[in-house]
């Protein structure tokens, strides 16, 4: 391997002479090794300009990138609204992050810059130029979570990287770049490191098809970043290039190609259109970026190798030592924690794993142990046992530590986002205490007083923006359909960094909060396709006081009539109705909200007829489902808007119970349902147990589902004469023992639909019919705490006792 | 090479192991045959060849899935910590043991053998009887355990199957590994056998069995635990497959090529069945059975034994379903349920997407039973 990388052909293409007017620095993101060597560069090359790969538009950021106040980790937040439809013609919001931590040789050259008062700036295209040069789905238009600015899939995600791997032994590339840079780079000269680098990069670039480097806007930047080269040589005497190394062979060709280079024209727009933020940022967000192939993982680990470099810096000591006392510090505080979490690792295994470690690195040639050498180490001398979820607590421990859970700070003068101001303003004006670090709790009478139920809305925005800014302690919750009886809410608020991250992140969807949740809301509708999704985003619209513009009513149209789940509709059913009864509560104007849910309803009676088949695990949903709409039937308001609908599923029960093979439970259902709309189904109901008394076992033990389905819709059947009481009687006592157990549960749970007077009478009932006194079965005995104990104690007992004479196997 | 059903592995890879001792210049443990760096190039195997006495001896790749913990294993056994290998069963811990023994120690039989039976005198020592009664207790009529040739010899000790043996016999090893010293009562004053350099206990645990003991936390302390997990990639299962069942093949004098398809359809079959999940993102529900690599190179032998026995091909997949169904269907009539499900969903619809094997394959259902 350190052959290939030494290559002095591939070298030679690419000179690093501290004598030409421009010297050209490859890195990797976040790579301390790199920051090690640029730094060390600097002072050698004493440029007078350092140009920096970063979106332009940045440009005025550098001064709070580098203010002492201001503490790393942070990120630039990008964004661009392509209202000008230059990137597509969906016309979408785009945003991403450019996280800085110690150890990003971007940083440290900046930093280096101000330091010796020389200029420093970003020479990439703006964040919306590259957008408009880059295809559908490649590069930073490959739709995730959260986009990166840093393209460190160019070095990372290459062909040669298998093969890589498999020649030098390595696990992954991560290991084969720890070995290879990271550790051994920190034992050779800035030349010979830098020369390695060339080579991998070169690898690396021409394992990639130009097509790809087309298609992701590479070609363009670099064209765009030799331009910005040229015209600082024409004003500077000494400029050092910065950027990821993939790059710099292809700046190298352009900066020196015979070929006029053209300028890239941009458009003109304003910072409403595209804009860009600091933010403090945090390196457990900064590793989960690094996920996507944005640079280095374990950020908490090489930021702790940075600080021993630092510490050496000038020093005697051989630099590769910073691993060594980096894998020793980690391994002592894993051990730490590992104590604190109460798991068996004693100062044995410590040292244990110590010897592990230093005899990995020497059985694979290392230089020094890294991370994946303590993994290993503690992989094998901290998990007891099995490594299993449980077991495997340390290496949990272990990938924490090294994560990091460092959070950075931004220095005052960074300015505010739009969304933030907004924030601000509206929590001045509702007088909530944002500036203390304690959390507060806050009563709201939302129906009594206007003033309270605009700071609930408030606190549903500003949620909805994923800030975690407030929670509800109490209260009414809609989509649960808990606490109903509730009149007010109780909420807790606090402001802190993830609050003001998210904000930040959202920007992009609007200047205020209000028309940031619009946005995000008709977002999420697109992205949906069932109607109970929809349904919920509805509600969630209308808890934050949102009206149903028709933008938003033509989307829930269309998801409903394209819905053929079942139980997806009856869900949406649910919503509507509830929004319905309470709009004038929560004295909100919706348009719609009737549409939807006879829309929804009748979509529903479309499927109805199928459920009289439905599977024994979707019966319970559904005859709640089913009594829902008999209940919607019955109440005032509903009934007159669904007037037509109400009739036609009293229809279409009438039809399903003429169905062959119904499932027992549906069945018993809209009997009891049918019953409710005229008595004369019970001489049916009375067939249809009868039926179930005489069929065969399986069907006796289908006779307490279909119970189970008519007790939850007419159970006062049972207690009108002692007809069918005598009739379940019967069919109990016809049941063999082992099929009793079996529907036992069936019929516990058909039971629990009763009142606990309703059960005292149907107990009355069973007492009469065996010839008992009234009041026989109604005695409940208390069983109190205190009993278990002993309860347990005897079977314990009993158990041993069955066991020496042998009949406990 | 004198014949054997199955050679140990210092016999049936002597080549190699000569070979590497003979060109080891690297630093190693005292009383090792081989140094850390040798002993990993003997069990993960090297692409370049060896020259010794002027012939070219190829290193092949032993172990398969894990490089990273064979090194860890290596580096232990360098330390003053016994090895621990647990894991379901069939995913070739025995083998790696084995592996790992004959190239630090060069045997690999110096085995204790966990049972539920298993006492303190197999571990330790016992007597001969006969010399005890006429000449007393003398070193004579010592009965060295495997652990006792161990400790003297310096070498590796491997105890199968540990977890079988009642707890408070495991705990007799508690004191010769925290101190290397085995206190012989009996001996008086010449009753302390000292352990040798090069001593070390590589022991070997299921998790997935029935009657298998706890380990007291005194005895894991002193063990680095190691977990060898089934192979999870279904080319390297098929290669495991292909040259386990050409190797046996080979030593039961079977002459008949192994199938690569009909392997590579097992090794998927066995593959989805263990992970719960078809290739296209079908759910299905696992047996309870172990559904090893082992078990699949068992499965297959069967079947290939069968073809060259009754002369019948290999390709008709009969008596592949019907072993793979006496291989799953152990103790539970469950899993021939389950088993019935993976044929009827997934099966069918790689018989209908994929069509070749696959048909053949779905054609056999018949045979579940």
């Amino acid at each position: 391997m350190e052959k290939i990388l030494r290559d002095k052909e591939i070298f030679k293409i690419i000179p690093f002479d501290e004598t030409k007017p421009v010297l050209y620095f490859p890195i990797r993101h976040h790579s301390p090794v790199c920051s090690y060597h640029l730094r060390k560069t600097i002072e050698s090359y004493q440029p007078d300009c350092i140009l920096v790969e970063g979106p332009q538009n940045a440009n005025h950021l550098i001064p709070v990138l580098t203010d002492e106040e201001t503490i790393l980790p942070i990120a630039f937040y990008y964004f661009y609204k392509d209202m000008e439809k230059a990137v597509s013609e969906e016309a979408a919001h785009y945003k991403c992050y450019y996280p800085f931590l110690e150890t990003s040789p971007e940083y440290q050259a900046l930093r280096e810059a101000k330091k010796r008062g020389i200029q420093a700036k970003f020479i990439d295209l703006p964040y919306g130029e590259i957008l408009a040069h880059t295809a559908q789905n490649t590069g930073l238009r490959i739709k995730r979570n959260v986009q990166s600015y840093n393209d460190d899939y160019y070095l990372s995600e290459n062909d040669i990287r298998k093969q890589l791997c498999e020649k030098t032994g390595m696990r992954h590339f991560d290991e084969f770049w720890e070995n290879f840079f990271e550790i051994d780079g920190l034992a050779v000269s800035t030349e010979e490191f830098v020369a390695r680098m060339m080579s991998y990069c070169y690898l690396s670039r021409n394992s990639t098809p130009t097509e790809q480097m087309e298609a992701d806007g590479c070609l363009v930047r670099e064209q765009y970043m030799a331009v910005q080269i040229k015209k600082a040589l024409k004003e500077y005497q000494r400029v050092l290039v910065v950027t990821g190394g993939f790059h710099t062979p292809g700046l190298y060709e352009y900066v020196n190609g015979s070929e006029k280079l053209e300028e890239i024209k941009l458009h003109l727009w304003d910072e409403n259109t595209q804009n860009v933020y600091a933010i403090p940022y945090s390196l457990e967000a900064a590793d989960a970026l690094n996920g996507y192939a944005s640079g280095m993982q374990n950020p908490g680990f090489y930021e702790a190798v940075w600080q021993k470099l630092e510490k050496s810096h000038g020093g005697n000591r051989k630099e590769t030592e910073a691993y060594k006392e980096t894998v020793l510090d980690m391994l002592l505080r894993c051990g730490k924690a590992a104590g604190k979490e109460r798991l068996l690792v004693t100062m044995a295994d410590i040292a244990s794993a110590a010897a592990m470690y230093e005899g990995l690195a020497m059985l694979r040639d290392k230089k020094a142990p890294g991370l994946y050498e303590l993994y290993d180490s503690v992989t094998s001398c901290f998990v007891k046992g099995e490594k299993n979820a449980v077991s495997d607590q340390p290496v949990k421990i272990l990938s924490k530590l090294a994560t990091g859970d460092k959070v950075g700070t931004l220095c005052h003068a960074a300015g505010k986002s739009p969304l933030i101001e907004d924030f601000e303003r509206h929590c001045e004006q509702y007088k909530l205490k944002i500036q203390s670090v304690i959390e507060k709790k806050l009563e709201l009478d939302i129906y009594a007083k206007p003033r309270h139920m605009e700071i609930s809305r408030f606190f549903h925005r500003i949620n909805f923006l994923g800030t975690q800014f407030a929670i509800k302690i109490k209260g009414f919750d809609i989509v649960e359909n808990t606490d109903r009886s509730r009149v007010r809410e109780l909420w807790k608020y606090k402001r802190s960094v993830q609050t003001d991250a998210a904000l930040i992140d959202a920007t992009v969807y609007g200047a205020t909060v209000e028309e940031a949740c619009k946005v995000i809301l008709a977002n999420r509708l697109q992205e949906v396709t069932r109607c109970r999704d929809a349904a919920k985003l509805y509600v969630e619209s209308f808890l934050m006081g949102l009206d149903d513009s028709m933008k938003f009513a033509r989307r829930m149209e269309e998801i409903i009539f394209q819905d053929g789940d079942f139980f997806s509709l009856g869900k949406g059913i649910y919503y509507f109705r509830t929004m319905m009864s309470l709009k004038r509560l929560y004295r909100i104007k919706l348009e719609c909200d009737i549409r939807f849910l006879k829309l929804s309803f009748q979509k529903l009676l479309l499927l109805l007829p199928s459920m009289i088949h439905v599977d024994e695990e979707q019966s319970k949903e559904c005859i709640k489902i089913f009594k829902m709409l008999y209940s919607m039937a019955a109440e005032g308001n509903v009934s007159e808007v669904l007037e037509g609908e109400c009739e036609q599923l009293i229809d279409s029960f009438t039809e399903m119970i003429q169905a062959k093979d119904p499932e027992a439970s549906v069945y018993g259902a809209i009997l009891g349902m049918l019953y409710g709309e005229e008595t004369s189904y019970k001489s049916e109901i009375q067939n249809a147990l009868r039926g179930y008394l005489t069929g065969s076992e399986t069907v006796r033990q289908q006779g307490a589902a279909f119970l189970r389905g008519l007790f939850y819709t007419a159970r006062d059947m049972v207690l009108v004469g002692d007809e069918f009481i005598r009739m379940t009687d019967t069919l109990l006592a016809s049941l063999p023992a082992d099929g009793f157990m079996e529907v036992l549960p069936e019929l516990r749970l058909a039971f629990s639909y009763f009142l606990p007077a309703e059960i005292d009478k149907v107990a009355e009932k069973v007492s009469l019919l065996y010839g008992k006194q009234a009041g026989t079965f109604t005695k409940v005995f208390q069983i109190y705490e205190e009993t278990y104990p002993t309860g347990i104690a005897l079977e314990k007992e009993i158990c041993a006792d069955m066991e020496k004479e042998g009949k406990l196997s | 090479m004198e014949k054997y059903i199955k050679p140990p592995v210092e016999i049936r890879y002597e080549r190699e192991l000569t070979a590497l001792k003979a060109t080891d210049t690297a630093r190693r443990p005292e009383n090792w045959q081989l140094s850390p760096k040798s002993v990993r190039t003997f069990i993960l195997g090297s692409p370049k060849p060896l020259t010794y006495n002027g012939e070219t001896i190829h290193i092949t790749k032993k172990f398969f899935g894990n490089d990273a913990l064979v090194e860890r294993c290596i580096i232990t056994l360098a330390g003053n910590r016994g090895l621990m290998l647990v894991g379901e069963p069939g995913t070739a811990k025995t083998m790696l043991s084995e592996l790992l023994s004959a190239a630090i120690s060069g045997i690999s039989t110096n085995t204790i053998q966990g049972t539920a039976g298993t006492t303190e005198d197999m571990i330790k020592y016992s007597w001969n009887y006969a010399l005890l009664l006429a000449k007393g207790p003398v070193k004579e009529a010592l009965v060295p355990s495997p652990l006792y040739v161990g400790m003297s010899q310096g070498k590796i000790t491997r105890f199968e199957e540990i977890t079988r043996t009642p707890a408070e016999i495991q705990d007799s090893l508690i004191s010769v590994m925290s101190d290397k010293v085995l206190n012989i009562p009996e001996l008086e004053e010449n009753g302390l056998l000292f352990a040798k350099p090069g001593f070390n206990i590589i022991g070997t645990a299921n998790t997935r069995d029935k009657g298998v003991n706890e380990m007291s936390s005194a005895l894991k302390r002193r063990f680095n635990f190691e977990t060898v997990t089934p192979v999870r990639d279904v080319s390297l299962e098929k290669e495991i497959i292909i040259k386990e069942v050409e190797q046996i093949a080979l030593e039961n004098h079977i002459d008949m090529p192994v199938d690569t398809d009909v392997a590579e359809l097992l090794a998927a079959t066995y593959h989805e069945l263990r992970e719960g999940i078809s290739e296209s993102g079908i759910k299905i529900d696992k047996p309870a059975a172990v559904m090893s690599t082992a078990e699949a190179v068992s499965v297959y032998y069967q079947t290939l034994a069968n073809a060259w026995y009754y002369e019948e091909d290999v390709q008709n997949l009969s008596n592949l379903t019907q072993n793979i169904c006496n291989a799953v269907c152990k103790d539970s009539r469950e899993d021939l349920e389950k088993l019935k499900g993976y044929f009827h969903t997934v099966v069918k619809e790689k018989s209908e997407k994929v069509g070749g094997i696959w048909k053949k394959f779905y054609e056999t259902k018949k045979y579940l039973r």
